[in-house]
């Protein structure tokens, strides 16, 4: 081992040269695949598609949640499906990126000396957050589109203040990593010749982790794009299965509400500040001018699905009781309870001539799982915010 | 990869690494405190568990796991089949590793027939076939005798001579 001058730290770790055995021992890792060029690489795609994924995850989020600055557009109508669509998609693309650069870069878990200075230490101490984040992250977001929770926390928030300490600590890496990356990426600059092999050399390797990428992709994400529906081999929804032809997320029955929607005596209220509180049973709901609207039902867990609805349009019925023109409105669920039971219309999606409580899909009255007698549904909104089972809209 | 005893110049500092380590962490607090904020949902050592246990799991279980199997795999495979078998176990893992939690059903609701609706076994089984199909053609081509032995290099690959003593 050529002898340079050291700094003090590393001049530390000298009495404990014994102890490098194992992974820790000079050369342990052969493949010429642990260098820098396929890190970067990786490194740059994983940036991409992490950078997306939480740009999307906050839009997905803040729609939700929104600040009091947030007025979020009723159109363009798909623009939610898009948003969702393309989170889950870049997150289940990130799986094969990850891991393929967490197996380039795994001999450094195990560099000799561990620690060389104060910016490496803290370089390394940010691994932790972001290797277990970014894991996190996808395995959470994976498990979340399957209803899959073998954890006990509440999923929506657990992701979301997950990924602002992944993100953060992604910042840091890029902070320690963005000189050499850009040494490695940059075209023109003198790269060291890749050693001779007969396994896969950088090139194929990268191809590989990007046809892995590919094909994940193209059998996953039929869920939102319909024409690769037929591809889907791995989808954990499919949106043309279903009651009415398309999916359910909660049931009339674990919703709590299979009486209460079938009981004659149900009746939609409007109330809150309106002139003229309403009343209306199922017959005169019917009875009033029906409008028709094509709306996608658009999953925070990444599928989508688009259908024919009838129903009342929430504006007609906001003049019918002599509510204002730009009153935000609140509408409520049969369903005891739950965080989804209630859903706010601002004053944009509350006006706009689609956005319906829907009593027919395709032609036919709503199906008991689908929200019978009637659910709100508009254009672009998340699926848990089309409120099923509607009680009463309150407007504010 | 640098070897281990050199002094590593990927080694970070600079004005650079400061700010972007200053701001990185100001937003991964922006996370802690959100996180402490909503414990009541997040359940924060559930959820440390998870967060932390996924970089344990991996660097502790997956990835030497991983590695064994890539020793294995190297010695086992002939030369001119070993970057296709490679890439096809690469594939073939992520594919299952995706796949394995909707074979065994997990999150499969009884009440709720339109969660996890497909037949994933047959699903998987396309997959994998489809994979090693492409494998063998591959393989086969570059295993045809005649053909002159492949030195890999990053550049024109399939393009180099025979080289006396094969490095």
């Amino acid at each position: 081992m050529v002898r340079k001058p050291r700094r003090s730290a590393g001049e530390l770790f000298e009495p404990l040269e014994r102890l490098r055995v194992g992974p820790l021992r000079e050369g342990a890792f052969r493949s010429r695949l642990h260098s820098e060029p396929p890190a970067a690489w990786l490194g740059l795609a994983l940036g991409v598609a992490f950078s997306v994924c939480f740009a999307t995850g906050l839009v997905s989020h803040a729609i939700q949640n929104p600040p009091g600055w947030l007025l979020w557009p009723s159109r363009p109508v798909n623009l939610y499906r898009l948003n969702q669509g393309l989170h889950v998609a870049t997150g289940i693309a990130s799986i094969p990126l990850l891991l393929a650069k967490l197996w380039v870069v795994y001999p450094r878990l195990w560099i000799w000396p561990p620690v060389e200075n104060v910016a490496h230490a803290i370089e390394r101490i940010s691994l932790a957050p972001l290797v277990g984040g970014a894991v996190f992250m996808l395995f959470t977001g994976f498990a979340n589109t399957l209803t899959w929770y073998p954890w006990r926390f509440f999923f929506p928030r657990a992701h979301f203040w997950g990924a602002w300490i992944t993100i953060g600590a992604l910042v840091v890496h890029v902070g320690a990593k963005a000189t050499v990356t850009w040494a490695a990426l940059r075209p023109g600059s003198a790269k060291p010749p890749e050693p001779p092999g007969d396994g896969l050399d950088r090139r194929g390797f990268l191809t590989t982790v990007a046809a892995a990428a590919g094909a994940l992709t193209l059998v996953t994400v039929g869920q939102t794009v319909k024409p690769l529906s037929w591809l889907a081999l791995l989808a954990p929804r499919r949106p043309e299965v279903g009651p009415q032809g398309f999916p359910v997320n909660k049931s009339a029955w674990a919703a709590g509400v299979l009486e209460s929607a079938r009981d004659p005596g149900y009746r939609l209220l409007v109330e809150g500040a309106v002139a003229r509180p309403l009343s209306l049973s199922v017959d005169e709901l019917r009875a009033l001018p029906q409008r028709e609207a094509t709306l996608p039902i658009a999953c925070v867990e990444g599928w989508s699905a688009t259908v024919h609805w009838t129903g009342v349009r929430v504006r007609d019925l906001l003049r019918m009781a002599g509510a204002r023109l730009d009153a935000e409105v609140a509408v409520e669920s049969l369903q005891p309870k739950g965080g989804y039971r209630r859903s706010v219309l601002n004053r944009l999606h509350a006006r706009d001539p689609l956005t319906l409580l829907a009593l027919e899909v395709n032609g036919e009255p709503l199906h008991i799982d689908h929200g019978y007698p009637v659910r709100l549904i508009g254009p672009n909104r998340p699926g848990v915010m089309q409120t099923k089972w509607v009680h009463k809209l309150v407007v504010g | 990869m640098r070897t281990a005893g050199a002094r590593t110049s990927n080694a970070p500092g600079g004005r650079v690494f400061w700010a972007l380590a200053a701001a990185g962490w100001a937003v991964a607090l922006v996370g802690l405190w959100g996180l402490f904020k909503d414990a009541r949902s997040t359940m924060p050592p559930d959820f440390a568990r998870w967060f932390l246990g996924s970089a344990v799991v991996h660097d502790l279980l997956v990835a030497p796991a991983v590695f064994a199997g890539a020793v294995l795999v190297r010695r086992v495979v002939p030369k001119p089949w070993l970057r296709y078998v490679q890439a096809g176990l690469i594939v073939s893992g992520i594919m299952l590793l995706v796949g394995l939690p909707l074979l065994l059903g997990l999150g499969r609701n009884p009440d709720n027939p339109t969660i996890q609706p497909g037949n994933y076994a047959a699903g998987v089984t396309v997959i994998l076939t489809a994979v090693w199909a492409a494998v063998g053609v591959l393989g086969a081509r570059a295993a045809r005798p005649g053909r002159p032995r492949q030195s890999s290099r990053a550049v024109g690959r399939g393009r180099s001579k025979p080289r006396p003593g094969g490095r």
